[in-house]
């Protein structure tokens, strides 16, 4: 699987970005019940880590589009777009900015084109100081994006000013980024550790009683408390309906999220201990290599015990094979040398024996006698042959 | 047709008094060498000793009495070793088309024998009559011969004696019938003890006595003036040198069935 984020659009790319457009329209809709309050589309966005993940993951134009087209869906389907805005602005240009709110799609486009120029150099999101700088990275995405959207909203709306902008800017960039922080960094550790070639890990058991445990854990306790807050919910009349339908959602996602960050989470965890248990099992089958070994012992892997265990075993592997090897070497050494000797030593006492010239001899001689009676008996009958039944005595 | 309907068993009833100036141990000893077995197996009876060996290089099996002895080599197939087992059964010769066909598994190997081994007692020898007669002529081949022996050849089988090799050829005796050599017996030597007779006849002058003629002369070179023991070795199917060979003297002393790989 190709993991490096590019400027160049493929085949994975454009599906990246069908399903990341998908995603950012859906779970902003979903999740845009919950305002926060005063601050113009100042909602609780979850779903903003999904342009920045998209950046990240698949480069700046993949980051760009989930980001502005995503935005824009979802502004469709809540309503926000009038075209042409009524009262019309006078200029068509500035029409199409206020009726499309282009200026906030284009500010959600830049929220996944900052981090996606960041991933084209920089792709690693293994250590701490890795995901440190991934949140600047985002930080600095959302502040533009955000601030490029709500200083063009300045211009274009008519008796907009400069505190408008901070009326805006502040809450905005405030809540996407704390949406952020919590789910980016989560993402980003579990797509680093994602291997799609390798699914040996889905039928794992331990995988499997990581996802209990986790499910029991988290997910339930979140649909128990999901369950009496919907209870709590429906004693409010005037928005019962509504609020159980958005309720039920975010429980639904909830689990989602949930299971699905378990299953990541757990395979990153289960990925070296797979490694080992296969390495381990070549070992017994005895076709274990060495190139296997050395790869087991430089797998930097993310410094947790196990992988610090896989460095230790490949190693061990790795010297066991290597001294396996000398020792098969020097008695292969040793058979040919004793062989060899053997060899020329027979060869060299038969042939310069009384015994082998007497051989030699006699085998001579029978030829000769054997050509005889061919000769003989072509040209003479009455020589009897076949088989003598007894074997008769000869005398001393 | 059974062979020995045909020919007169070879079973000598007179067990000598005087023990022999080489007895039949010495004998055996280079037979035992020979095979590279133990001499007690040579002389039990009623056994198959199947053993390999790193010197051989193809089968040599012996019969003193009437166990056989045989010997295979190391290089040969596990299996062939083990089915040459169905091939030999105490006192009865091997079945030669079986051995043949277990043979053929390890190259073109050509079945020799079975052969009877024989020797001749020292003590019982007498000069016969024939050899004072002056005609036809007798004589020790020399260097000079070298023209009759190239004729011998052409006219006889490639012959294996050499007029230049006194150590392993020390006596060969021509029969002339007109100046031409028309039957040889060579005497080889085989470890400063045994001493082979081997003949040879022109084709055209078979069966007139000219080998035994040869064979006689040869024979009493070798009891004469030599230290050696007499033997020769005919095959069982070979009714013509075995008849000659006991008429010469000689008494049966083991069989042998052997290979050689074919030219």
């Amino acid at each position: 699987m190709i993991k490096n984020a590019r400027w160049s659009i493929g085949r994975r790319e454009l599906i990246a970005m069908n399903v990341g457009v998908l995603l950012y329209a859906m779970i902003t809709g979903i999740t845009s019940f919950a305002n926060l309050g005063e601050a113009i589309g100042g909602d609780i966005r979850p779903g903003i880590a999904i342009p920045i993940f998209f950046g990240f993951a698949f480069g700046p134009v993949v980051g760009f589009v989930v980001g502005a087209l995503g935005n824009f869906i979802y502004d469709a389907f809540a309503g926000w777009i009038h075209f042409p805005p009524n009262p019309s602005t006078g200029s068509w240009m500035t029409d199409i900015v206020v009726g499309f709110l282009l200026n906030w799609e284009i500010g959600n486009g830049l929220i996944g084109f900052v981090p996606g120029l960041w991933a084209l150099h920089h792709r690693r999101y293994y250590s701490w100081v890795e995901q440190f700088w991934a949140f600047i990275v985002l930080t600095i995405g959302i502040v533009s994006g955000v601030g490029f959207a709500a200083l063009v909203d300045i211009f274009v709306y008519p008796g907009a000013s400069m505190v408008t902008f901070m009326t805006q800017f502040p809450p905005i960039v405030q809540v996407n980024l704390v949406n952020a922080a919590l789910l980016v960094p989560i993402l980003l550790f579990n797509y680093e550790r994602l291997d799609w070639e390798n699914r040996r890990w889905l039928r794992s058991k331990l995988l499997h009683r990581l996802l209990l445990t986790i499910l029991l854990s988290a997910a339930l306790p979140t649909a128990l408390l999901s369950i009496f807050l919907s209870n709590q919910a429906t004693g409010i009349q005037h928005a019962s309906g509504q609020l159980t339908l958005q309720l039920g959602l975010t429980i639904m996602l909830t689990v989602i999220f949930t299971l699905v960050n378990t299953v990541l989470l757990a395979q990153s965890i289960l990925q070296p201990m797979l490694k080992l248990t296969e390495a381990a099992r070549a070992i017994q089958d005895n076709r274990f290599t060495s190139q296997q070994a050395a790869e087991l012992r430089d797998s930097t892997g993310d410094q947790t015990e196990i992988s610090y265990l896989q460095q230790v075993f490949g190693q061990m592997a790795e010297e066991v094979l290597a001294r396996e090897e000398s020792l098969r070497k020097q008695v292969d050494d040793l058979k040919i040398i004793i062989d060899e000797s053997r060899r020329s030593q027979q060869v060299a006492e038969i042939t310069e024996s009384e015994f082998f010239r007497e051989l030699q001899g006699r085998a001579e001689l029978i030829r000769n006698r054997q050509q005889r009676q061919r000769a003989a008996a072509d040209g003479q009958v009455g020589l009897a042959s076949g088989r003598l039944q007894a074997l008769p005595s000869v005398g001393d | 047709m059974n062979i020995l309907q045909r020919i007169p068993p070879v079973i000598p009833r007179v067990i000598p008094r005087a023990i022999p100036p080489l007895p039949a141990t010495v004998v055996d000893n280079y037979w035992a060498d020979f095979l590279g077995c133990d001499l007690n197996l040579l002389l039990s009876d009623g056994n198959v000793y199947q053993l390999t060996s790193a010197k051989h290089v193809s089968i040599w099996a012996f019969a003193r009495r009437s166990s056989w002895v045989v010997i295979l080599p190391t290089s040969w197939p596990q299996a062939v070793r083990e089915q040459m087992y169905h091939c030999f059964q105490p006192t009865s010769m091997p079945d030669a088309a079986q051995l043949q066909q277990l043979l053929a598994q390890v190259g073109n190997q050509q079945i020799y024998g079975p052969a009877l081994i024989l020797l001749h007692n020292r003590a019982h020898y007498t000069q016969p009559s024939s050899l004072e007669q002056s005609l036809p002529e007798v004589r020790p081949l020399t260097a000079k011969d070298q023209e009759q022996v190239l004729a011998f050849q052409r006219a006889a089988t490639p012959i294996v004696w050499s007029l230049h090799d006194p150590i392993i050829w020390p006596k060969i005796f021509g029969v002339f019938v007109a100046d031409q050599l028309v039957a040889a017996c060579g005497v080889r030597v085989w470890g400063e003890l045994l001493a082979e007779l081997y003949v040879d006849t022109v084709p055209s002058h078979w069966r007139q006595g000219y080998g035994k003629i040869a064979t006689a002369a040869a024979l009493h070179w070798v009891q004469t003036e030599s230290p050696y023991q007499a033997e020769s070795v005919v095959e069982l199917a070979n009714a013509a040198s075995w008849r000659l060979m006991h008429n010469a003297g000689f008494t049966p002393y083991a069989y042998m069935v052997t290979s050689f790989i074919a030219d």
